[in-house]
């Protein structure tokens, strides 16, 4: 069964008098504990698409499903329930709060789970631990290097014990060989059967994954498994 | 160059005012909002302080009043015995002058061929009045106005009311259908700021000539009021020290009697010297001419006005701060490029100080828009005049500038101290200290404002208590008609009668006096005490039916009856008199003896009535005697059915027309007469409730701006939040959590201060709320402080948690 299954989405927004189409009927298919992809140049839609996949953005039509589930007419409440549950967020800044020390940030998505406080901590410090990151646990963020940040993001994003992990540009404002890492850990996660999607702009990073998406002007305009290309859908190489 | 660089800072601030519209209508509304509060005190507290001082040599005039004792009983008053003014003038070359008064107690009738109008605060005057007080004349020569008998001086606005515009000098007004008094001159209408205030003056040497007993030479009187004019360069308190024995010397030799008999019943007069300025609020003597204000109120409304400046400044300083970092990059520019700490200083000051006086310009308009309503609030005309007087504008914009200076300065040596380096590199984290600062100095607004809070609790439920408080009689529904003149006090029985006639009401009596009123006191020689040493009383003579008119209850005894003929000689005292002469039940029939205590007539008891209040709950309920009377009953006490109150009138009105065609009808109600005593306890309630509503205006609008500084300033945080599956309520909570604390911590210091502050103001009653039993205003103040808050706080609060995260995610 696949996790995520889009079938002809697409999101326009207004922008005063104009309407902007930024996604234009996008086919995605990702299977359960695959590593996926997105490239594309900037306003190619990759993050459009990366919001509507994270529950953060709607689309305007077509079918998105997650985990067999189809995301339709969602309230707010609802939408921060099912992230809470099934995604896990990874960003190229890595948006850690800045006056909460590194387990209280691995910790945050179980506070609104609603796990005691004990418990919390108690899990952060594990997946700190998994993260090699155990004696940091009391420190702020701006203590830490860049690398460890993204490390402590990573650790949130899996906390929540989710089926997918979405990262936004994870290794973007990394050096090479801390980028190199932060992969490795992605890799295991992925090792575990959680499934991946990255979006990037960096070819030896999309060059770590199974699967390789390309956007160009809202639409798939390649999908490459492994290196090896294939026409992906007729009506869109139609276009 | 200089004006280059003014130009420029000119240009910066306005640019940065009209960029940031929302902080510039916090700051700079809460900033007017809060001066023209404080504009408004002002003129009130300068209106109050300018009191009596517009008379020429005003430092050089006194009233004389006496401090004594009588029959161990200590009094304050402001009346003199009327020997005294021509006395002090004869005796002593330091008095340039001295004028005497005797103010004509009732309202009196005067009327001009058919303008018939009841007159009250009328003055007889020596004809050196005008020596000491420079009133304007507009006709006539104010030297000689009041020394023919039967003259009368008027003000401009009573000559236009009974003669019009024809000229009123030589015209005759009927007074009291008996009296012709000559107008012989015409008065500018007295200001405002006097405590001397009448409508018309009558000249001195009329009251002989009156016949009646308004004149008394006799030294042991009090009864009239004594003003000085002194040489230049005199020295009061010598004067003063010289006359301390002056009226019980002058007393003796009157009375042509031993000193020793007046020692040994504790009589006491010494009078003393109050400058004229400062009886408006400094005064409170019995007998004063009219209710004085009072110094407190000088002081609570300064600080009032302080209160709310501050939580302006603080406004201003918190949301200057707050927004530092937005204009951190500015500094830093200007820095790199040059710019000394003390260039930007003077920038950021001068930023503050011209926001202060934009909104000075805001404030005047309020001012000048909120100014009638406010007059009205104090029961007093705050004059165009004053408010644009050259002086008072000076110190409005003296006032802006400190208050632009205090407000910008913080900001300024803030803001000028951050380094170029760190902030173009946008490394300006959170400071915790400023943001300590910024806590700190919102729990002070909201401790304010918690404190204002309590106190129009506390102050409207103190009002309310003497309102509703039982008085031991019935004040509802009791309509009082003063018999003004002789030929109808010869017909109170015929009066009396007539009205119990009517079929809306159920009882009608006349008496000496009225409860609320304030009696007088006669001196008693109780049955088995001292036959020297009188027993000063209050006591009031009233007419069968006046018990069961004003509701009194008999406890003990029984009430007035024509059954009994002795009862004419009967009286009734109170349960406190009972007490404090302990006859306990054996007090029927026990005898007291008025005035001399050799005099053969004695009244005996036949009852005792329960306590009531026959003046203010100010003061405690002191012993009481009513006596049976039936001459000198001034007032008619008329007690309605319930039911159609205007009706009611209606059918009074017809049927005094009908017996009394030659006084207009005229009336008051007893409940009103019990509410005009607490009139200034009532003024201040509502203003301190007004001002108290702009205090917590201005802290909320404060609160909102930091609380929306807040929220932008946690945006970032609360899109990570909410991508990690924060719901929008969680984040409203999340926000409001920090400022709930403050509020807490605020209400924590506002509470001890409220509960000293008030306490002592309840002190000033009697009978009074006890400000422990009052534990509700204060939960209820907290309460609403905290609903204010979060209410404040959670508009913002939502608006930004129901953003969309990605926005606040995406860009750095």
């Amino acid at each position: 069964m696949s996790i995520i299954k889009l079938n002809n989405i697409h999101k326009s927004y207004i922008m005063g008098s104009n309407k902007l189409h930024v996604l234009k009927g996008i086919d995605l298919e990702l299977e359960k504990g695959e590593m996926v992809s997105i490239m594309g140049s900037s306003g190619s839609g990759k993050s459009t698409l990366l919001n509507i996949i994270g529950l953060l953005d709607n689309h305007d039509q077509g079918e998105y499903w997650l985990n067999g589930i189809e995301m339709k007419g969602l309230s707010e409440t609802k939408a921060a329930h099912l992230r809470n549950q099934y995604i896990g967020f990874v960003f190229q800044s890595f948006n850690l709060i800045s006056f909460k020390n590194a387990m209280e940030n691995v910790a945050m998505p179980l506070y609104y789970q609603k796990v005691s406080r004990r418990k919390r901590n108690l899990k952060a410090m594990e997946y700190l631990e998994k993260m090699g990151l155990k004696e940091w646990a009391e420190h702020l963020p701006n203590e830490l290097s860049g690398g460890q940040k993204q490390r402590i993001a990573i650790a949130r994003a899996l906390i929540g014990e989710p089926k997918v992990i979405l990262a936004d540009e994870p290794t973007g404002a990394l050096d090479s060989q801390t980028s190199l890492e932060v992969m490795d850990i992605l890799k295991e996660i992925n090792d575990l059967g959680i499934t991946i999607l990255i979006v990037t702009h960096e070819n030896d990073i999309a060059h770590r994954t199974n699967r390789i998406i390309k956007l160009k002007d809202g639409i798939i305009e390649s999908n490459v498994k492994n290196g090896k290309s294939h026409a992906y859908s007729e009506n869109s190489m139609a276009f | 160059m200089r004006n280059m660089m003014l130009q420029n800072y000119i240009k910066t601030t306005f640019r940065n005012l009209i960029r940031n519209k929302g902080y510039t209508v916090i700051n700079v509304l809460g900033l007017a909002i809060g001066l023209s509060a404080s504009i408004l005190i002002l003129l009130f507290i300068v209106k109050e302080l300018s009191f009596d001082k517009f008379f020429k040599d005003s430092e050089r005039i006194y009233r004389i009043a006496v401090k004594g004792r009588m029959s161990g009983d200590y009094f304050n008053i402001a009346l003199t015995p009327s020997p005294m003014a021509p006395a002090l003038k004869r005796t002593f070359p330091e008095v340039e002058s001295a004028v005497r008064l005797r103010q004509w107690s009732q309202q009196s009738l005067f009327a001009y061929e058919h303008k018939m109008f009841y007159e009250k605060g009328v003055f007889f005057a020596d004809s050196s009045f005008f020596d000491i007080f420079d009133f304007k004349p507009i006709i006539g020569d104010l030297k000689t106005a009041l020394y023919e008998p039967f003259s009368a001086v008027l003000t401009r606005e009573l000559a236009m009311k009974y003669f019009g515009t024809d000229n009123p000098i030589g015209k005759i007004l009927k007074v009291n259908d008996t009296f012709q008094f000559k107008v012989t001159a015409v008065l500018e209408d007295i200001p405002e700021n006097t405590h001397l205030r009448f409508p018309l003056l009558l000249s001195w040497s009329s009251i002989k000539k009156m016949n009646d007993s308004r004149m008394d030479d006799n030294w042991g009187s009090l009864g009239f009021y004594t003003y000085i004019k002194l040489t230049e360069n005199t020295n009061p308190e010598l004067l003063e020290s010289k006359t301390k024995t002056f009226i019980f010397d002058n007393l003796i030799s009157q009375a042509g009697e031993d000193s020793n008999r007046f020692e040994k019943v504790q009589v006491e007069f010494t009078p003393y010297l109050q400058p004229i300025a400062s009886i408006h609020l400094h005064s409170n003597l019995m007998a004063e001419l009219s209710a004085n204000s009072d110094i407190s109120y000088v002081y609570s409304f300064s600080a009032i006005a302080a209160f709310i400046l501050l939580i302006a400044c603080i406004n201003f300083m918190n949301l200057t701060t707050a927004r530092s970092a937005k204009r951190a990059r500015e500094v830093g520019i200007r820095k790199v490029h040059g710019g000394f700490r003390s260039q930007l200083i003077t920038q950021f000051i001068g930023e503050s100080v011209i926001l202060s006086l934009l909104a000075l310009v805001i404030a005047i308009i309020l001012v000048e828009i909120t100014m009638p309503v406010f007059g009205e609030m104090i029961g007093q005309n705050i004059s165009e005049d004053l408010l644009i007087n050259p002086l008072m504008i000076l110190s409005y914009i003296l006032l802006s500038i400190v208050v632009g200076f205090v407000a910008g300065s913080y900001p300024a040596f803030y803001l000028s101290s951050f380094q170029p380096v760190s902030v173009l590199r946008r490394n300006l984290t959170r400071s915790s200290k400023i943001s300590m600062l910024r806590n700190v100095l919102v729990i002070i607004q909201f401790s304010i404002s918690i404190f204002l809070m309590i106190g129009t609790g506390i102050i409207y439920n103190q009002l309310n208590y003497v309102k509703n408080k039982k008085l031991g009689f019935d004040k509802e529904h009791i309509m009082i008609i003063q018999l003004r003149s002789e030929k109808l006090r010869e017909k109170t029985t015929y009066l009396e009668n007539e009205f119990r006639k009517l079929t809306l009401v159920s009882n009608a009596a006349a008496s000496t006096s009225i409860p609320g009123e304030g009696s007088d006191g006669t001196a008693y020689f109780p049955e088995g005490e001292s036959t020297t040493d009188p027993w000063l009383i209050f006591n009031t003579g009233a007419d069968y039916g006046y018990i069961e008119t004003m509701g009194i209850e008999i406890i003990k005894g029984r009430n007035f009856s024509r059954d009994f003929a002795s009862d004419t000689a009967g009286i009734l005292i109170n349960e406190t008199l009972l007490k404090k002469l302990g006859w306990g039940d054996d007090c029927i029939g026990k005898k007291m003896t008025p005035g001399d205590p050799a005099s053969k007539f004695k009244f005996h008891v036949i009852g005792v009535v329960k306590d009531f209040h026959f003046i203010s709950l100010h003061e405690k309920i002191e012993p009481y005697i009513i006596y049976l009377s039936r001459n000198n009953l001034r007032s008619l006490s008329i007690k309605f059915k319930s039911g159609d109150l205007a009706e009611s009138i209606e059918q009074i009105s017809e049927k005094w027309n009908e017996m009394e065609p030659n006084f207009p009808f005229d009336y008051t109600f007893l409940d009103d007469t019990f509410d005009e005593l607490y009139k200034s306890e009532k003024r201040l309630g509502k203003l301190f409730i007004y001002f108290s509503i702009i205090a917590i205006f201005i802290a909320c609008l404060g609160l909102f701006g930091l609380a929306s500084y807040t929220a932008e300033q946690r945006t970032k945080e609360i899109g990570i939040r909410k991508t990690f599956g924060a719901k929008t309520y969680s984040i409203a909570f999340l926000l409001t959590r920090d400022f709930t604390k403050w509020i807490l911590l605020a209400n924590v210091l506002a509470w001890p201060l409220a509960y000293y502050f008030l306490g002592l103001w309840l002190e000033n009653f009697a009978f009074r709320i006890s400000i422990a039993a009052q534990w509700q205003v204060f939960v209820l103040s907290a309460i609403i402080s905290f609903a204010v808050a979060i209410l404040t706080v959670s508009l913002h609060a939502i608006k930004v948690a129901g953003s969309n995260p990605v926005n606040a995610l995406k860009y750095e």
